[in-house]
């Protein structure tokens, strides 16, 4: 694997994002590289709202069913010789919710893309149960990925194109 | 580094101002021209409206709405119109974001101390994802 294809999956996700790929869950607008919250360093962050916009009816519609959920989504492209461990996910995990908490934000996606995922890490992601924090691991070089099994990690399979 | 100029026509804006002339005078001509009048002139009539709607239209856009931007490795000028110009070191700035508005124009934002001022990257038919990278660069943040 080289490390342009981790970067490539990284800007096309961003891209999609920001071009409204996930508006049926979030509509993201706004889109920081280089992104650091506490000593971590992230590939990018890309904020939004649950308040879709659109012409009069899709603004109505939005307005009277939709609530204005602050939504982010942090994305993570690891070198080819990090090996990501339990412990580093959950410091990861740790600054995502202090980052939420000081920010308001009610819930996020978490990608990271590496190659070398062990079996610990991808078992401990499938088995992540917390409702406001969707978390998705893509192998670059194999395209697979592994979802948190709450329902935001389900939606993030099914509107992100790998 | 190499300085960059940008002046390129924003269709849409201009097709708007041009179209907003168009109404305007034809509003005028239904208001105070007889029908009869009109009816025997609608063709030059008509070519009239739209040929000064296209000219006067051009003006207001150069006036009003016509963006200039220049840059290097020192900052930026936005030129808006005539009259509104703007312009910024890139020091003044700390960090970088690219936005999208509601009517899907990119644009990228320059934060300092909580205030931001925006580069309509979109409107300057800039690729917005490219620009943010090279603003990254311009303020000393290396690309991922």
């Amino acid at each position: 694997m080289d490390a342009s294809s981790a970067r490539d999956i990284v800007d096309s996700v961003e891209k999609q994002l920001m071009k409204g790929k996930g508006r049926w869950v979030a509509d993201f607008k706004e889109s920081f590289r280089e992104y650091r919250v506490r000593d971590l360093k992230f590939d990018a962050l890309v904020r939004g709202d649950t308040r879709v916009k659109g012409f009069f009816l899709s603004r109505l519609f939005s307005f009277m069913l939709n609530p204005n959920y602050e939504v982010a989504c942090f994305i993570l492209s690891l070198d080819t010789r990090e090996r990501l461990d339990e412990k580093s996910l959950a410091r990861y995990l740790t600054a995502i919710k202090s980052f939420m908490k000081k920010e308001k934000i009610d819930w996020s996606w978490f990608l990271l893309v590496g190659t070398r995922f062990g079996g610990g890490v991808k078992n401990a992601v499938a088995g992540l149960s917390d409702r406001a924090l969707g978390v998705a691991l893509v192998d670059s070089e194999s395209r697979e990925m592994v979802n948190s099994g709450s329902y935001l990690g389900r939606q993030f399979k099914k509107y992100i194109k790998i | 580094m190499k300085g960059h100029a940008l002046s390129r026509v924003h269709k849409t804006s201009l097709a708007k101002i041009c179209a907003a002339i168009f109404i305007l005078e034809a509003t005028l001509v239904i208001l105070f021209v007889p029908l009869p009048a009109f009816q025997s002139n609608a063709v030059p009539m008509i070519g009239f409206n739209l040929a000064t709607s296209l000219a006067l239209g051009w003006i207001a856009y150069r006036y009003v709405s016509h963006l200039e931007f220049s840059y290097d490795g020192q900052g930026f000028k936005i030129k808006k119109g005539r009259r509104q110009v703007t312009s910024h070191s890139w020091s003044e700035f700390s960090r970088v974001s690219l936005v999208r508005s509601e009517t899907l124009e990119f644009s990228v934002r320059l934060y300092s101390d909580g205030e931001f001022f925006e580069i309509p990257a979109s409107r300057l038919k800039l690729d917005p994802f490219k620009f943010r990278f090279e603003v990254l660069e311009l303020l000393g943040t290396p690309k991922s």
